[in-house]
């Protein structure tokens, strides 16, 4: 009786897929709450009329 | 106002404080306003005398000090009053505030003095700070312009726990301890200062940068600064509105400059919307940072600087699995020159129609932060809420329109960006481990809350802090670690976070880098009780490549 030799598991592959995995994951996380964080990089920007503002309230 | 008799001749005077009648404090001093002001001129000294008159405050005596050199006042003397036709003082008076009555005033300070005698100078040292515990509140000075009398004033502020309401707690972290020099003895009072503009060498927005900056002074040993230097700062450069004195105003690049040319760097953010507004103000309060607020009613800007804040214990919802300690945050407590020091504001959203109508100057396309502030104006007096008939107060809405960090220079990073480390790194990341525990089965991950809150501090207090005992102390053994193997820059970003099914970790990250190069340091556990807590915490600081700080015990080797 022969027994079936095992093919040796590449771990490469393994390791990327579960990388793979992990990164869909984190992205699914990040997806979900992208609203609670600040967009610093859009509508937050500042322009020369935020620096413009007279400040000058009656005491 | 009366001069001693010699140019060198001091007079002391200490009377009784009328808790019953504030106002008559005004009287006491004989301040009045000129003629041609307005009824409403004395409504910061008013604020003053009702503060003070506060039962936790408790104000029993007052020692006036008739002759009193003030830096402030003297620059804005020698750049502005001297050369006005009415012959101001360059001198002011300064008034010490005691919780004890007028008698036992002279009694404690003559003691004072003899026990530097007995004690030498480290026991008279500790003598003045236990007395100035028990019995000083702090100083007034009162400058010779009886329309805008109140000058440098640094009172202590209301402690952190509230009366009769134990989930309520406020915090003055930007508050530093002052010297102060009073009849031959050494005092001492935690505070941030206060002064009234007067509308000729400042304006709202430069004492308000006065006010925040000295928190930045004391955390960096900056040299001094007064109202006159940060007007012509401010206006070094560019003078948009008309001539800088008698002041006509700032704009905010004017305000930014100023707070440049001191060497703190500005930090500016529009409050675009209320959470993140919020979360920013925590994480600035939480850090011992004294922010200026740009705030508007609609119809005129204002700018006054956050000194504390108050925040309460309350079951508040996740969002998305993450809850942001900032979300406790229910009042800020403002030094407001229209007003008076450490003013209360609740912070409140509106919705967005309401505040287009509300607020027509500024453009809104998210709900917004606004301050409620309530204060009584028609007698000219101003007093917290506690003091006076409700039904006298006169609700004001200012929204917050922008936020002015004032930060060290080499602080790179900002709060949003930190809480943006936390929600879209830390607690994604934690998503991911969880995902994976559950599939291999290793221990039963659940979907517990991400709890946080984020702030930057100063190394040598955050390790302080570790230090100190405290409620969820974390193990000496980590602290010890931590100061041993790990070292850290001048400034650290802290995020703090635990949840069910792990113990508190605090995640320093890197202030000098940049958004785009962001390093983490360390992850710090607190306690390892939990068993999901070291799995993690391993998981975290290989895939964040920092170092793991925990207790021997549940060490887990990391080079």
């Amino acid at each position: 009786m022969t027994t079936k030799k095992e093919q040796p598991v590449d771990v490469t592959l393994v390791n990327q897929a579960e990388e793979a995995r992990r990164e869909a994951a984190r992205q699914r996380a990040r997806d979900r709450r992208k609203a609670l964080v600040e967009p610093i990089h859009e509508s937050a920007q500042l322009t020369a009329d935020d620096y413009a503002i007279r400040i000058n309230a009656k005491a | 106002m009366t001069a001693p008799s010699s140019p060198y001749g001091q007079v002391l005077t200490c009377l009784a404080f009328d808790r019953e009648h504030p106002e008559t404090f005004l009287a006491t001093l004989d301040v009045r306003p000129p003629a041609l002001a307005d009824e409403f001129s004395l409504r910061q000294l008013c604020y003053l005398a009702y503060y003070l008159a506060d039962p936790i405050i408790d104000c029993k005596a007052f020692l006036i000090e008739n002759h009193y050199i003030d830096r402030d006042h003297m620059e804005d003397h020698s750049v502005f009053y001297s050369r006005t036709f009415y012959p101001y003082p360059n001198y002011c008076r300064r008034v010490h505030f005691f919780s004890i009555a007028p008698s036992e005033v002279g009694i404690e300070i003559d003691r004072l003095r003899r026990s530097a005698r007995s004690d030498g100078r480290n026991g008279y040292l500790k003598n003045a700070r236990e007395l100035s515990d028990r019995i000083y509140i702090g100083f007034s000075v009162l400058k010779p312009l009886t329309g805008t009398p109140v000058g440098r004033t640094v009172i202590k502020a209301f402690p952190e726990a509230k009366k009769g309401e134990p989930d309520y707690h406020r915090l003055f972290s930007g508050s530093h301890t002052h010297q102060v020099h009073v009849a031959g003895v050494t005092l001492f009072v935690k505070g941030i200062p206060f002064q009234q503009q007067d509308k000729a060498v400042a304006a709202c927005a430069t004492t308000a940068i006065w006010s925040a900056l000295h928190r930045a002074r004391e955390l960096e040993n900056l040299a001094p600064f007064t109202p006159a230097q940060i007007t012509a700062l401010a206006s070094r450069n560019s003078l948009p509105f008309g001539r800088p004195m008698p002041s006509e105003g700032l704009s905010v690049d004017q305000m930014c400059q100023a707070v440049q040319s001191m060497g703190v760097s500005p930090v500016l953010r529009r409050a675009e919307n209320f959470d993140n507004s919020r979360a920013l103000l925590y994480s600035a309060v939480r850090s011992g940072i004294a922010p200026v607020l740009v705030i508007t009613d609609g119809r005129q800007w204002h700018a006054v600087a956050v000194t504390g804040m108050g925040t309460r214990e309350k079951e508040v919802p996740d969002r998305e699995g993450v809850r942001d300690g900032a979300a406790c945050l229910e009042a800020l407590y403002l030094h407001d020159d229209r007003v008076g020091p450490y003013l209360k504001a609740d912070i409140q959203s509106m919705e967005v129609l309401p505040a287009r109508t509300t607020f027509p100057n500024v453009t809104i396309k998210q709900p917004p932060l606004v301050l409620a502030i309530q204060f009584d104006q028609r007698q000219g007096t101003a007093a917290q809420r506690w003091l006076i008939d409700e039904t006298d107060l006169e609700d004001q809405r200012w929204l917050l329109s922008h936020i002015l960090f004032p930060m060290h220079p080499k602080v790179r990073i900002t709060f949003g960006e930190l809480r943006e480390i936390a929600i879209q790194w830390l607690a994604a990341e934690i998503d991911v481990y969880r995902e994976e525990v559950a599939g291999t089965a290793q221990t039963k991950a659940s979907s517990s809350i991400f709890d946080f809150e984020t702030w930057i501090a100063k190394s040598s207090a955050y390790q302080e802090g570790l230090l100190l005992r405290q409620e969820q102390a974390p193990d000496m053994g980590v602290v010890t670690s931590l100061a041993e193997n790990v070292s850290l820059p001048r400034y650290v970003g802290v995020i703090r976070f635990e949840a069910e099914d792990f113990d508190r970790m605090d995640f320093l990250v890197d202030t000098t880098t940049t958004e785009r190069n962001l390093h983490a340091i360390a992850l710090v556990v607190h306690a390892a009780t939990k068993d999901f807590t070291m799995g993690l915490a391993d998981y975290l600081s290989r895939h964040f490549e920092c170092r793991l700080v925990a207790s021997s015990g549940a060490r887990i080797a990391r080079p």
